[in-house]
């Protein structure tokens, strides 16, 4: 077992790697030169001398493998904005994403997986279809426009909760509802079709045959089975999630990483673009592979492959 | 002569074979979500043909009339005038222009290459697949969303820019697709018979292969649009897709939410209007998918 985590750990560098360096071709496209932002005033040859000790005339896999270099130094470049190390920039501001990232995924877990199973094992039944339907609305609904809409009853017309900003247990609420809604249904909607088909198999009847009671049938036998996609889903969802902050956090104008991504866009501040999306897929990276560790330890099929390579 | 006696008597004992399309058809008819979902698309396609026909793009989509900012919903404004005098309802009309082209056209990039390269690496040997679908992973390890977003910001906003941004990161999602399910058809016995006859193997992969495993790809089709029309609306939303005064759902509900308090009618329409394009086009897929699962037949 180990073997095949550690297999699994090693595959994740190669990805790591190739994914970064997509990104960071495509910046080097973007606008804006280091040089111009932090030296405006200087003239052409301390601009050219300038550019020369950055290294900006460097080819671009160098310039690429001095980025990783000085990425594993735990140096990502100065933000042209502020001044400031990016890395510092995104250490205050990581804690917010991961908060609301945590909240959302907890509320999301909590609910899906009960809905679905509640919605199969009580299959044409008015809780199955209300639930679907809510499911459907689910998946459907823009999150800035729920967003909205949650600003628009809870904040403006019945003022009980904030409208933006951050501070307080009340701020979390609306960011982590918009956040978790279309994962909530997606991973509810897989769940449902999952434990659907599982309750058809001879090994439940046979259970119930023995004279199991249904819910232990249920919880001892179908559950285990029937959360294997689910766990597909819930990990690309939390993916999924760390991508929706970027719209979450500019509704609600919360201090995270998504918000800041949007701003460093619109200031040109490339290496905190680039810092802000690093960071995303790595992170994206890191519970891709968690997830997929966790299907082997829940999966013997899965171990088993990789008991015999 | 013989073959058209034999002819005659078989259509004469035997039903006329259909196509698979007909029987999809006949199963997608049945699904009555779908069928909701397909006349509300046939309803936003014949407003995106119509828009100018029904409002003038230049005249009432885009041109400020600063005397009838901020009416409510009205006989003569169905949908309330916006911040800058102009009537909401042409702006979601012409706007689903705007979203569902973008949308579409990027589909159908990320379709075209992704299921090109997922053929290939479904029909040709282990090591081109290899290759292809390593550097697919590498694309499918970076989240969609913030894939548009590092694109559109290195290379702009225009709109081909956004078609880029849209599809490149769909295409691993196609490739995927299309090459398990050639890889499920490449062996079959036909397959075989076409070889056997001296078929040329790109021939094979055209003619025989393709019409025979490109059916799973409609649904992610549809489902992709959906999502595109959702990601194309939250970058605007965020101000990295469609410029104002161009009229995009995302765009004009950016614009509605400094208006929330007093005006709140401003955020509900385009939010309808994305909404019901999604869910319409997720009744539809749902749908597409169980009718082309041979297991219901």
């Amino acid at each position: 077992m180990w073997r095949f985590v550690l297999k699994r750990v090693l595959t994740i560098i190669p990805i790591m790697l190739g994914t970064t360096f997509i990104v960071f071709s495509i910046m080097s496209f973007a606008p804006g030169d280091a040089v111009g932002m932090l030296a405006a005033d200087a003239s052409q040859e301390e601009k050219a001398a300038l550019r020369q000790e950055l290294g900006l005339d460097d080819p671009l896999l160098i310039q690429y493998a001095r980025y990783i270099k000085n990425l594993l130094l735990g140096d990502m470049g100065i933000s042209y904005k502020s001044g400031a190390p990016v890395t510092e920039e995104l250490a205050a501001r990581i804690p917010y994403t991961a908060l609301l990232a945590v909240v959302a995924s907890i509320i999301t877990i909590i609910l899906a997986i009960p809905l679905g199973v509640i919605a199969a094992i009580r299959q044409n039944t008015f809780f199955d279809t209300s639930s679907m339907v809510f499911c459907l609305l689910g998946i459907s609904i823009p999150p800035f426009w729920l967003g909205l809409l949650l600003i628009l009853s809870f904040g403006v017309k019945l003022k009980m909760l904030p409208v933006s900003g951050s501070g307080s247990w009340a701020h979390l609420i609306m960011p982590a509802i918009t956040q978790s809604v279309a994962g909530l249904a997606t991973i509810a909607r897989v769940t449902r079709s999952s434990m659907l088909e599982v309750i058809r198999q001879d090994y439940i009847r046979t259970a119930r045959a023995k004279g199991i009671a249904y819910n232990q049938v249920i919880r001892r036998h179908a559950l285990k089975n029937s959360l294997l996609p689910t766990i597909t889903v819930a990990g690309l969802q939390v993916g999924a999630l760390l991508s929706g902050a970027v719209v979450t956090e500019t509704v609600f104008s919360w201090p995270g990483i998504g918000r800041f991504l949007v701003s460093s866009i619109s200031w040109r501040d490339t290496p905190c673009v680039l810092g802000c999306v690093v960071i995303f897929v790595l992170t994206f990276s890191i519970i891709n592979l968690i997830v997929d560790i966790l299907y082997g330890f829940v999966d013997p099929r899965i171990k088993a492959i990789y008991k015999k390579a | 002569m013989e073959e058209t006696t034999l002819d005659t008597v078989s259509s004469a004992t035997a039903k006329k074979p259909r196509s698979q399309a007909y029987y999809t058809w006949k199963r997608l008819k049945r699904n009555k979500g779908s069928m909701a979902g397909l006349a509300i698309l046939t309803i936003y396609f014949l407003l995106m043909l119509g828009a100018n026909l029904l409002y003038d793009y230049k005249d009432v989509a885009i041109k400020q009339n600063i005397p009838a900012r901020l009416q409510a919903p009205s006989v003569a404004h169905p949908f309330g005038t916006d911040e800058s005098g102009r009537d909401v309802l042409a702006r979601v009309i012409h706007g689903s222009r705007t979203s569902i082209l973008i949308s579409v056209a990027a589909v159908l990039v990320a379709m075209v290459i992704g299921g090109a390269l997922g053929a290939i690496a479904g029909f040709y040997g282990e090591r081109l697949s290899n290759v292809i679908m390593r550097f697919m992973d590498v694309l499918l390890a970076i989240p969609a969303t913030l894939f548009a977003i590092v694109i559109v910001s290195a290379l702009g906003t225009s709109v081909s820019n956004l078609i880029i941004a849209c599809s490149v990161a769909n295409i691993p999602k196609f490739a995927r697709i299309l090459r398990s399910s050639v890889m499920s058809v490449r062996n079959a016995e036909y397959i075989e018979a076409a070889r056997a006859l001296g078929a040329r193997e790109s021939y094979i992969l055209i003619r025989h292969v393709l019409p025979n495993s490109i059916s799973p790809l409609f649904v992610q089709l549809t489902i992709t649009v959906g999502t595109l029309i959702l990601l194309l609306s939250g970058m605007s939303f965020v101000g990295l897709g469609i410029q104002p005064p161009t009229p995009e759902w995302g765009a004009m509900l950016a614009s509605a939410r400094t208006y929330i308090r007093n005006y709140s009618y401003l955020c509900f329409f385009p939010g309808m209007a994305i909404m019901l394009c999604i869910l319409s086009l997720n009744l539809l897929g749902d749908g597409l998918r169980d009718a082309l699962d041979p297991r219901l037949k």
